[in-house]
C-alpha cells in the first residue's frame, strides 16, 4: 500500500489552487468566480495544516482560523456587492458591466 | 558680498510674492513696485561689477549645507559673465515693465510672472552646481509657462507647449547628466558633491566625460536653440506678449550658451574636443539657414525670431572654436544681441499695440507719421546687422576673427551672414518705413510717447557706448574667456 | 455608528479630532525612540522606519476625512459607516507597517483593503461604482489569495511564521533560490502588485477609480498603494532578501512595463480620474524601480531609502492633483478635461494649485517631484549596473512622456476658451478643501526646495535593515 505523505496534501491543495485560479480567469458569473476564490483559499488552509502536522506545531493551524475569519469577511462583503447589482441588473454575470472601457 | 548675491534672488522674489499681495483695487501701483525693485536688482548687479568680483572667473562664495546625508550643497558664486549676464537681465525686466502697455501693466499675474522670471534667471547666473542650476533652470519654464500661455496671442496654445516639451525633453537630459556626474562624485569623494569646484576636480575617463559632455550640450542646445533644434524658437517668439519676447530673446537664449561655456566645455573637456566640429558645422549652418528664412519673412516678429537664431550660430560658432578670442567674442555677442533683440522686440511691441498686426505689407511709410520711431528702429537695425561703430559689429568681428584659425571654410561661410543680415534688416526696414503712405490706418499713427521712449534709449545708448567703446566690455570678460580657452589648450597639450 | 442620527454631524468631527490625536502616540515614540521595540514575540515592531509610514498613513487619512466632509453631507450617503470604514482601514495600513510576520502582515493587508471594497462601491445607484467595486473585489480577493498561497509554501518549507526566523532558515538550509522559494515570491509579488496596481495587474484601478466617490479614489491611489508598497519592501528585504537577483529581475521588467503602459495609456485619457489613475499607475513603476535594482545589486538600504522618499512625496502631490480634479469637475459639471477650458480665471487660487501638483508629478523643480525623480534616478544609474542603466533610460522617456500630459490639463484650465464658464455659478471652494490644498501644496514646495528632511530617512532605511 502507499503510504500517504505530506507531500499527497501538498500536490493536492496545489492542484486545488490551481483549478481554483483556472476557475477564476475563465468563468463570468461572479458568484461562481467567488466559489473560485473560496476553493483557493481552502486549499491555502489544506497546506498550512498539512505542513503543520509536518512540523507538529500548532502554528499552522493558527493560520487557518485567522484565513477563515478574514475568509468570512470577504464573503460578507463580496455578497453585499453582489446583491445590490444584482438589484439593479438581476444578474450576476461580470459580462453586462461594460459601461467603462479603456 | 554673499549677502549681495542672495539678495539677487531673495529681491526678485520678494518683489514677486509682493505684487501678489497687492489687491487688485490698486492695480496702478503694480508696475512702479515692478521698476523700483528691478532697479534695486540692477543697483547691485552695477556694484558686483566694479566689485573685485566683475572681472574674474567663477569664484564659488558660498556653500550650504542641503542634504546632509548626500553631502549636497548648494552653492552660489560670480564671475564677470555672470555679473554681466545679471546685469543685462535686470535691465531688460526694468525697460519691459516700462515698455508694455497698461492692459499688461495692471495685471497683478503678469507683473509677477515677470518678477519671478527675473528670479529664475537670476538663480541661473549665480548658480555654483549642477544642481541648481538644474532647478532655476526647469523653474524658470513655470512663469514664462504663464506669460505665454495667458498673455499670448492667437496661438499661444500650441506654442506654449510646443515651448516646454522642447524645452524639458532637454531639461531631462540635462537631469540625467546631474545625477551621473553626481554618482561620478560619490565613487571619488564619498559625496554627492556637484559643485564646480568638485567637478572640476574630478577626474573623468574619456567615455564618461564624452557621454556627460553630450547628455549637457544637448539640452543646452535646444535653448540656445541650435539648428535643428530651433523650431520652437519662431512660434514662441510670435506668440508671446511684447515683455516675454525681450526677456526670451534678450536672456533666455543666453541660458543655453551660458550653460555650454559654464559646465559642458570646462568640466568635460574631452567630450568638448571630441564633438566641437559637429557644433561648429550646425552653428554655421544656423547663421545661414536663419538669414535666408528671415529674408521670406512677413510676420516682423518672426523675422526678427529667425535672425536670432542666425546671431546666436555666431555665438556657438565663437564657442565650438574655443580660441581665446573667438570665447570672448562670444561671449560678448550673448550680451549684444540680448540689447538689440530685446530692443528690436519691443519696438515690434510698440507698433503692435497701435496697430493689431505685425504684418510687413500692411505698414509702409510710417516714418512720416513716426519719425522718431523710426530713427530708433534704422539705429538698432544697424546694431543687428553689425555697422562697424555699433555694438553689433564687436562681438561678430571677434568671432569671425577667432574662428578663422581654426575653421577656415566655416568661418568664410559664416561671414556671409552678415551680408544676409544687412539685406534682411534693411528689406524689412524699407518696406515698413519708406514710401508713401499705402494704409490709411497708418496715417493716424502716434509717434512714441514719453514712456515708450524713455524705455528704449537705454538700449540705444548701450549699443553706441559698447560700439565705440568695445576694450571697456571686453575688460570684464578677459579673464573668464582666457580661463576656459586655456583649459582647451591644456587639454589638447595633455592628449 | 453608534450615535443617533441627528448627531451624525459629529461623527466627522469626531473622526478627524480621533485621528489626529492618534499623532500624539507616534510624535512621543519618535521622542523617546532609542532602539526598536518588539511586541508579540517579534512579530510586531515599532520602529523610526514604521514611525514615519504611520505618521504617513495618519495624515493622508486625515486629509482624505477633510475630502469627505462635503461630499458626504452633500448626498445623503451613509456617515457613520463610511468614516467608520475608512478608519479600518487606516488600521490595517498601521498593521502593515509594524508587522514581522507572516499573520500580522496579511491581517493588516486584508484590513487596509476589505473596507475599501466597500467604499468603492459606496455610490450604490450608480452603474459604474457598482462594476467598478465588484472588478476591485474580485481582483482583490484573488490577490489576497495569491499572497496566502506563497505564504503558505513559505509555511510549508520553514515551519515558521515569523520573518527573521524564515529568512535564517532559507539561508541556513541554502534555500534561498530553491524554486519553491521562487514560486512564493512571484506569488507574494503578483498578488501585492494588484494592490499597488503595477502592469500587468492593474487592469482594476482605472474602473475603480472612476466609479468610486472622489475622496476614496485619492485615499485608493495614495494609502491603498502606500500600504502595498510597504507591504511590499518589507516582504522582499525581510524574506526574500536572500534571493535578490531572480525577483530583481522580474520587478525591473514590471517596473519598465508600467511605467511605459500607464503613461502612453493616459496620454488618451479625456476623464481626469482615468487620467490620474493611468497616471498613478507610471508614477508605481517609478517607486518600484529602486527596490527592483536593489534586488539585483543588495543594497536594500539604498533601494528603500529611494522607494519611500518618493512615495511619502507622491503620496500628497497625487492627493492634491485629485483635489484639484473633484474641484473643477464640481464646477464643470463634466468628466471630460477638455470641457473644462479657461475654468482657472473662476479661480485662480484653485487653478495654480492644480498646476503645480500637475507639474510636480511631471517632476519640474522647485516641486516636491523632482527630487522625488531625483533620488530614483540616483539609484539606478548608482548601481552601476547595466540592467540599472537601462532601467533609467526607460524612466527619463517616460518623465518626457508624462510631461505631454500633465501639461495639457494645466494648458485647459488656463488657456483654452470658456465653454463651460457660467458667470452666474459660484465656484465652490470649501475651507476644508483649501486646507487640504493648502497642507499638500506647502508639502509639495518644501520637499523640493528643502530635501534635506528626508536625510531622516536615509538613516531610518539604514535603522530597518539593521534590525
Amino acid at each position: 500500500m502507499f503510504e500517504v505523505t505530506t507531500d499527497w496534501y501538498l500536490t493536492l491543495s496545489a492542484i486545488l489552487f490551481s483549478i481554483g485560479f483556472f476557475g477564476m480567469m475563465i468563468r463570468k458569473n461572479a458568484l461562481i468566480m467567488f466559489m473560485c476564490i473560496e476553493l483557493m483559499l481552502n486549499a491555502v488552509n489544506l497546506t498550512f495544516i498539512s505542513a503543520s502536522k509536518h512540523f507538529g506545531q500548532i502554528d499552522g493551524q493558527i493560520a487557518v482560523f485567522f484565513v477563515l475569519v478574514v475568509a468570512a469577511a470577504e464573503v460578507v462583503v463580496g455578497l453585499a456587492i453582489i446583491v445590490s447589482i444584482f438589484r439593479k441588473q438581476s444578474s450576476a454575470s461580470v459580462d453586462v458591466l461594460n459601461v467603462s472601457r479603456g | 558680498m554673499t549677502g549681495i548675491i542672495i539678495s539677487l534672488l531673495i529681491v526678485p522674489l520678494f518683489s514677486a510674492l509682493l505684487v501678489f499681495m497687492i489687491p487688485n483695487s490698486r492695480k496702478e501701483i503694480f508696475r512702479p513696485i515692478g521698476i523700483v525693485f528691478s532697479l534695486i536688482t540692477l543697483t547691485q548687479c552695477f556694484y558686483l561689477l566694479f566689485s573685485d568680483y566683475g572681472k574674474t572667473k567663477f569664484v564659488i562664495l558660498s556653500n550650504y549645507k542641503w542634504i546632509q546625508s548626500y553631502g549636497l550643497e548648494i552653492s552660489l558664486g560670480i564671475s564677470g559673465m555672470s555679473t554681466l549676464l545679471l546685469l543685462l537681465t535686470s535691465l531688460l525686466v526694468c525697460v519691459s515693465l516700462l515698455s508694455i502697455g497698461n492692459e499688461h501693466a495692471e495685471s497683478k499675474g503678469f507683473i509677477g510672472s515677470l518678477l519671478a522670471l527675473h528670479f529664475a534667471i537670476n538663480g541661473v547666473f549665480i548658480s555654483g552646481d549642477l544642481i541648481s542650476l538644474f532647478i532655476f533652470f526647469e523653474a524658470l519654464l513655470i512663469p514664462m509657462y504663464f506669460l505665454m500661455g495667458i498673455w499670448g496671442g492667437e496661438n499661444r496654445r500650441y506654442a506654449t507647449i510646443k515651448f516646454i516639451l522642447y524645452t524639458v525633453f532637454g531639461s531631462v537630459f540635462i537631469f540625467i547628466g546631474t545625477v551621473y556626474a553626481a554618482v561620478i562624485s560619490y565613487g571619488a569623494n564619498g559625496a554627492l558633491a556637484v559643485d564646480f569646484d568638485s567637478l572640476a576636480s574630478l577626474a573623468l575617463t574619456s567615455s564618461q566625460s564624452k557621454t556627460l559632455f553630450l547628455l549637457f550640450t544637448f539640452g543646452f542646445l535646444i535653448k540656445v536653440p541650435i539648428f535643428p533644434l530651433h523650431t520652437w524658437l519662431p512660434d514662441a517668439h510670435v506668440e508671446a506678449p511684447t515683455a516675454g519676447s525681450i526677456l526670451l530673446a534678450g536672456v533666455l537664449l543666453k541660458v543655453g550658451a551660458y550653460g555650454i561655456l559654464r559646465v559642458s566645455i570646462p568640466f568635460f573637456t574631452e567630450g568638448f574636443l571630441a564633438y566641437k566640429n559637429f557644433v561648429a558645422v550646425l552653428s554655421v549652418i544656423g547663421i545661414i539657414y536663419g538669414a535666408i528664412v528671415a529674408i521670406a519673412q512677413i510676420d516682423i516678429k518672426k523675422l526678427i525670431a529667425y535672425s536670432s537664431v542666425s546671431h546666436m550660430g555666431y555665438v556657438m560658432l565663437g564657442i565650438s572654436a574655443g580660441g581665446y578670442l573667438s570665447i570672448e567674442g562670444a561671449i560678448i555677442q550673448m550680451i549684444n544681441h540680448g540689447i538689440t533683440a530685446g530692443a528690436l522686440f519691443m519696438l515690434v511691441g510698440f507698433l503692435y499695440e497701435r496697430r493689431h498686426t505685425r504684418n510687413i505689407s500692411s505698414f509702409g511709410g510710417i516714418k512720416i507719421t513716426m519719425p522718431r520711431y523710426a530713427a530708433i528702429f534704422l539705429f538698432t537695425s544697424f546694431a543687428s546687422i553689425g555697422l562697424p561703430g555699433l555694438n553689433g559689429f564687436v562681438g561678430e568681428f571677434m568671432i569671425l576673427m577667432g574662428s578663422f584659425n581654426s575653421y577656415k571654410f566655416l568661418t568664410s561661410i559664416a561671414a556671409f551672414g552678415v551680408v544676409l543680415a544687412a539685406i534682411y534688416m534693411l528689406w524689412a526696414y524699407q518696406r515698413i518705413f519708406t514710401g508713401p503712405i499705402s494704409n490709411e490706418k497708418n496715417e493716424s499713427l502716434k509717434d512714441l510717447d514719453i514712456r515708450e521712449t524713455l524705455s528704449i534709449v537705454p538700449l540705444v545708448l548701450l549699443m553706441l557706448f559698447i560700439g565705440i567703446y568695445p576694450s571697456y566690455i571686453e575688460s570684464f570678460v578677459i579673464q573668464e574667456a582666457g580661463f576656459i580657452s586655456e583649459t582647451i589648450a591644456l587639454f589638447k597639450d595633455i592628449k | 455608528m453608534i450615535l443617533p442620527r441627528k448627531s451624525k454631524y459629529y461623527v466627522a468631527a469626531f473622526a478627524l479630532l480621533g485621528t489626529l490625536f492618534s499623532l500624539a502616540p507616534l510624535v512621543i515614540q519618535w521622542a523617546n525612540y532609542t532602539s526598536p521595540i518588539y511586541a508579540f514575540e517579534n512579530s510586531f515592531v515599532v520602529d523610526k522606519f514604521s514611525i514615519i509610514l504611520k505618521g504617513l498613513f495618519i495624515l493622508i487619512t486625515y486629509l482624505t476625512f477633510l475630502l469627505s466632509i462635503n461630499f458626504i453631507e452633500s448626498d445623503k450617503y451613509y456617515q457613520g459607516e463610511y468614516y467608520y470604514l475608512l478608519l479600518s482601514s487606516l488600521l490595517g495600513a498601521l498593521i502593515v507597517s509594524s508587522s514581522r510576520d507572516l499573520l500580522t502582515i496579511f491581517i493588516g493587508i486584508e484590513l487596509a483593503s476589505t473596507p475599501m471594497f466597500l467604499l468603492s462601491g459606496w455610490k450604490k445607484g450608480d452603474r459604474k461604482s457598482n462594476e467598478g467595486a465588484i472588478k476591485f473585489f474580485l481582483l482583490g480577493v484573488l490577490s489576497a489569495s495569491l499572497i496566502l498561497y506563497g505564504f503558505s509554501l513559505l509555511y510549508g518549507l520553514s515551519g515558521k511564521l515569523v520573518f527573521s526566523e524564515i529568512s535564517s532558515h532559507l539561508l541556513s538550509a541554502s534555500l534561498a533560490n530553491s524554486p519553491v522559494v521562487l514560486l512564493s515570491a512571484i506569488l507574494v509579488i503578483s498578488g501585492i502588485g494588484f494592490k499597488i496596481s503595477v502592469v500587468p495587474f492593474h487592469s482594476w484601478a482605472p474602473d475603480t477609480y472612476e466609479g468610486a466617490p472622489l475622496p476614496v479614489t485619492a485615499y485608493l491611489s495614495v494609502s491603498s498603494k502606500a500600504t502595498g508598497f510597504v507591504a511590499l519592501i518589507i516582504l522582499l528585504t525581510k524574506v526574500f532578501a536572500g534571493s535578490g537577483s531572480s525577483w530583481g529581475i522580474i520587478l525591473v521588467i514590471i517596473s519598465g512595463l508600467t511605467m511605459t503602459l500607464g503613461n502612453l495609456v493616459a496620454l488618451q485619457q479625456n476623464n481626469p480620474v482615468r487620467l490620474l489613475a493611468y497616471s498613478s499607475i507610471s508614477q508605481a513603476g517609478f517607486i518600484l524601480a529602486p527596490i527592483a535594482i536593489s534586488g539585483i545589486t543588495g543594497d536594500y538600504q539604498d533601494g528603500i531609502f529611494a522607494s519611500v522618499t518618493y512615495l511619502i512625496i507622491y503620496a500628497f502631490m497625487n492627493l492634491g492633483a485629485f483635489l484639484s480634479v473633484h474641484l473643477f469637475s464640481n464646477y464643470a459639471g463634466s468628466t471630460n478635461f477638455y470641457e473644462w477650458g479657461g475654468v482657472a480665471r473662476k479661480s485662480p487660487l484653485a487653478g495654480v494649485l492644480t498646476t503645480v501638483f500637475f507639474f510636480s508629478l511631471a517632476g519640474i523643480p522647485p516641486l516636491g517631484g523632482w527630487f522625488a525623480k531625483f533620488v530614483v534616478f540616483r539609484s539606478l544609474l548608482g548601481s552601476a549596473n547595466s540592467i540599472g542603466i537601462a532601467l533609467g533610460v526607460v524612466g527619463a522617456i517616460n518623465a518626457v512622456i508624462a510631461l505631454v500630459y500633465y501639461a495639457r490639463i494645466s494648458k485647459v484650465i488656463w488657456m483654452d476658451e470658456p465653454k463651460s464658464i457660467n458667470e452666474e455659478k459660484i465656484f465652490q471652494f470649501e475651507n476644508p478643501l483649501k486646507v487640504v490644498g493648502v497642507f499638500t501644496v506647502l508639502i509639495t514646495f518644501v520637499s523640493g526646495i528643502f530635501p534635506g528632511i528626508f536625510s531622516y530617512l536615509g538613516e531610518v532605511s539604514s535603522i530597518f535593515f539593521g534590525n
